[in-house]
């Protein structure tokens, strides 16, 4: 229903798991929890409409979300934790860190010293590290070329997406892809990548100055209480099964739904919409 | 001469609704010794269960005496008042089951209940044994009970504040020790005083191992279309759970004998059955062809709600899926007991599965309990949802929900709130609908004039002639440059 549902290629993540053409998902029947967060799990600039569910990644977002005072909440599970599911593990060597500074989404800005974090990530990781960016930031060449510079490889997973356009359905295919190669996963904040990575089987590690988000809401409790309510993955070398475990929780990969079931919560599949068409068959293209 | 009239006869009166329920009759089987008295109205049913030679019947209504006398040509038929069989050497058995109530005549003011507890008792010999239904003036048939019509409350309404009459169970056993009848066997009875179907004993009430099978007589005992306040199954079943079944049931029936101190409690019975806890802990069920060991646990509908309050949708899935794989797939899940291994027991025949996950359904539904999946739901929709969880695609009855439980007033506030809530996410969701249309519509009508304008096919010839006009300009301005070259 909301277009938020299609960030990261989000449902279609879900439509693949659901058996449906994955290149054009159904509408979702709710509105579903698109990144890891200390709140109810959804974002706080969106409009809801009353009587549309909130479908949330895991049992204690939703307990949270209800406390919150929405109470119309259901858990489906992370569309990650789907695609994990969906995506056999390679049977190649993993190597090094994949390192995720933090960023703000778009329309933010992110306040911080990105010298000292090269340095700390420097000092801390012990292979060669991948640093990931957000489009935003990989888009600026000198953002880019700092971590170059450091001797750190550069990557970008891709858009978001917004307002059903620049929809980009690999995104995950390619953070899994990405994260498989990697036998850590960092931040400097507990992030949904990094939770992303502890499941897909890097050891987390959630170090280095947190940096702050231009007109950041503190009212939740901000980075002290994500530092005291998930110390498990905190410092340089948390216990990867302890980690692993909560990852797991947060991303309710213990809830995840059979196909059948996940198509009659979301509502699919959506009986008026028609059979999906190439590019070249539209109509109007001349051939 | 058969019926006796005894005094305080009534020619003209009628007792209805006697006393009955086959779960009775183990009881007055096991009860009757020696010469009988039965005092009140009972069903025939009760009373063929009874030795013929050495009955006594008491009833005040002269058709009803004349009823009887015709039926039991042996028996001997007493018709007036309680008071006037004091005259009758006293009886091996008595049997009141129907209670103190309609024992008393018209022609006399009707005794307190204490006052014809004694007058009953007087008619029970020393060692004989007494069988007596009391009624629970909370019980929960009461609970769920509208405001009775007054004109039909008979002559002697006053049961609920009669200071004499014992209030509660335990006033009640202290009342029949005190009256030398030792240590009374008493049963909780339900759905009604009237016309019980499920006796549980004290220790069937309290025994965990037994909650299983007595919520399925439960659940099956209190299933009922008639209008009340609340559902009596949810509401008899819930007593049981929290410990209170057996202050909460409608009625009590006590057996007791004069200047014994010990009876026994642990059994339960349902027509047909009776189920008695062995030496070896468990409990056996007896019916005619033989003995079979109860399981013990809860039913499924406790295990499968209890899972979804908690949320525990693995669990749901889990239960659900055992059962729609197993051989009892078509039984109601009320009727199923699940035990600490996971195994099942059918109480009941099977049907068919689907109307089985629709009764589940309907019963999750009308609970009114925080449900673990998004709605709105009615009961074919989640029917559909439960057959998914055990990966099942099924076609439920759809249309106007048929009504499978009782009209009652807090289910039909509930679906009124349910509807009124609907309603308005209904409106507001229309509204967002209406918005998110024309924000498609206008971004969609761009697009497809932007495609017009740069296919350079199809009608938008406003757009190429402006493109048009634009060239050609460009085309002049270009010629006159040359020129000028």
């Amino acid at each position: 229903m909301h277009h938020a549902n299609h960030y990261y290629g989000h449902s279609h993540v879900l439509a693949r798991w659901c058996g449906l053409d994955p290149r054009r998902p159904p509408r979702i029947r709710g509105y579903l929890q698109h990144g890891w967060n200390i709140g109810d799990g959804m974002a706080g600039d969106h409009s809801y409409v009353p009587g549309v569910p909130t479908l949330v990644w895991s049992e204690r977002t939703r307990r949270r979300a209800w406390a919150l005072g929405r109470h119309d909440t259901y858990v489906v599970g992370a569309p990650w934790a789907y695609l994990l599911r969906m995506s056999p593990e390679p049977d190649a060597p993993r190597e090094g860190t994949i390192w995720y500074p933090f960023h703000g989404w778009e329309g933010q800005r992110v306040v911080g010293d990105h010298a000292r974090l090269v340095d700390e990530i420097r000092a801390t990781e012990p292979g060669p590290v991948t640093v990931c960016l957000y489009w935003q930031e990989f888009q600026s060449p000198r953002l880019r070329r700092r971590y170059e510079r450091a001797g750190f490889r550069v990557v970008c997973h891709g858009y978001r997406g917004g307002r059903y356009r620049d929809l980009d359905p690999d995104f995950l295919d390619r953070q899994l892809a990405e994260q498989r190669r990697h036998a850590r996963v960092a931040s400097n904040r507990l992030s949904s990548a990094v939770l992303y990575g502890a499941l897909a089987g890097c050891e987390p590690a959630v170090y280095g100055d947190p940096m702050v988000l231009e007109n950041e809401d503190p009212s939740l409790g901000g980075q002290d209480r994500i530092r005291r309510e998930w110390p498990e993955l905190h410092g340089p070398r948390p216990d990867p099964a302890a980690a692993r475990a909560v990852a797991a929780a947060e991303l309710g990969a213990d809830r995840l739904l059979p196909p059948a079931e996940l198509r009659r919560i979301l509502g699919w599949p959506d009986e008026y919409q028609e059979t999906y068409v190439d590019d070249a068959a539209l109509p109007g293209i001349r051939r | 001469m058969n019926p006796r009239l005894i005094g305080g006869e009534m020619p003209v009166w009628t007792d209805r609704d006697p006393v009955r329920g086959a779960a009775l009759v183990p009881l007055l089987a096991a009860a009757a010794r020696g010469r009988v008295l039965v005092a009140g109205p009972h069903d025939p049913a009760l009373l063929d269960a009874l030795p013929p030679a050495d009955l006594t019947l008491l009833v005040r209504g002269l058709p009803d005496a004349r009823r009887l006398a015709e039926r039991y040509p042996d028996a001997t038929v007493c018709c007036g008042d309680l008071a006037k069989l004091a005259a009758e050497p006293p009886f091996d058995t008595v049997v009141a089951l129907d209670g103190l109530g309609r024992l008393s005549s018209a022609e006399a003011e009707p005794p307190p209940w204490a006052e014809a507890f004694a007058l009953l008792l007087g008619a029970l010999r020393p060692g004989g044994t007494l069988l007596l239904g009391v009624e629970n003036m909370v019980g929960t048939h009461r609970l769920i009970a509208f405001a009775p019509d007054p004109a039909t409350a008979g002559w002697s309404p006053a049961d609920t504040h009669d200071p004499g009459r014992p209030a509660g169970l335990d006033r009640l056993r202290a009342h029949l020790t005190a009256a030398g009848l030792g240590t009374p066997a008493v049963y909780a009875a339900w759905p009604s005083p009237a016309a019980p179907e499920v006796l549980l004993g004290e220790a069937a009430c309290a025994d965990d191992d037994l909650r299983g099978w007595a919520t399925a007589a439960l659940a099956r005992a209190c299933r009922t279309t008639a209008p009340a306040l609340t559902d009596p199954a949810r509401l008899a079943v819930d007593a049981l759970r929290h410990g209170a079944a057996a202050h909460l049931a409608p009625a009590w029936i006590v057996t007791a004998r004069r200047g014994d101190t010990g009876a026994d409690t642990d059994v339960a019975a349902v027509a047909g059955a009776e189920v008695v806890r062995r030496r070896d802990g468990h409990w056996w069920r007896h019916r005619a062809g033989g003995a079979e060991r109860v399981p013990a646990g809860r039913t499924l509908t406790e295990v499968v709600t209890a899972a979804v309050l908690r949320r525990d949708l693995p669990a749901v899935r889990e239960a659900l899926g055992a059962w729609q794989d197993s051989t009892a797939a078509g039984v109601h899940a009320d009727q199923i007991v699940v035990d600490r291994a996971g195994t099942l027991t059918a109480l009941a025949a099977p049907g068919d599965p689907v109307l089985a996950l629709h009764a589940l359904a309907a019963d999750l539904l009308g609970g009114g309990l925080p449900l673990p999946w998004p709605g709105p739901l009615d009961e074919a929709g989640l029917t559909r949802l439960l057959a998914a969880m055990t990966g099942r695609d099924v076609d439920p009855p759809t249309g106007t929900p048929r009504r499978t439980g009782p009209l009652t007033v807090r289910e039909l506030t509930a679906e009124r709130d349910r509807l009124a809530r609907e309603l308005a996410d209904a409106r507001a969701q229309a509204a967002w609908r209406e918005r998110a249309l024309t924000e498609r519509e206008t971004a969609l009508d761009q697009a497809w004039r932007l495609v017009a304008l740069l296919s350079d096919t199809g009608p938008a010839r406003a757009g190429r002639a402006l493109l048009g006009g634009f060239k050609a300009a460009r085309g002049t301005a270009r010629a006159v440059v040359r020129r000028l070259r």
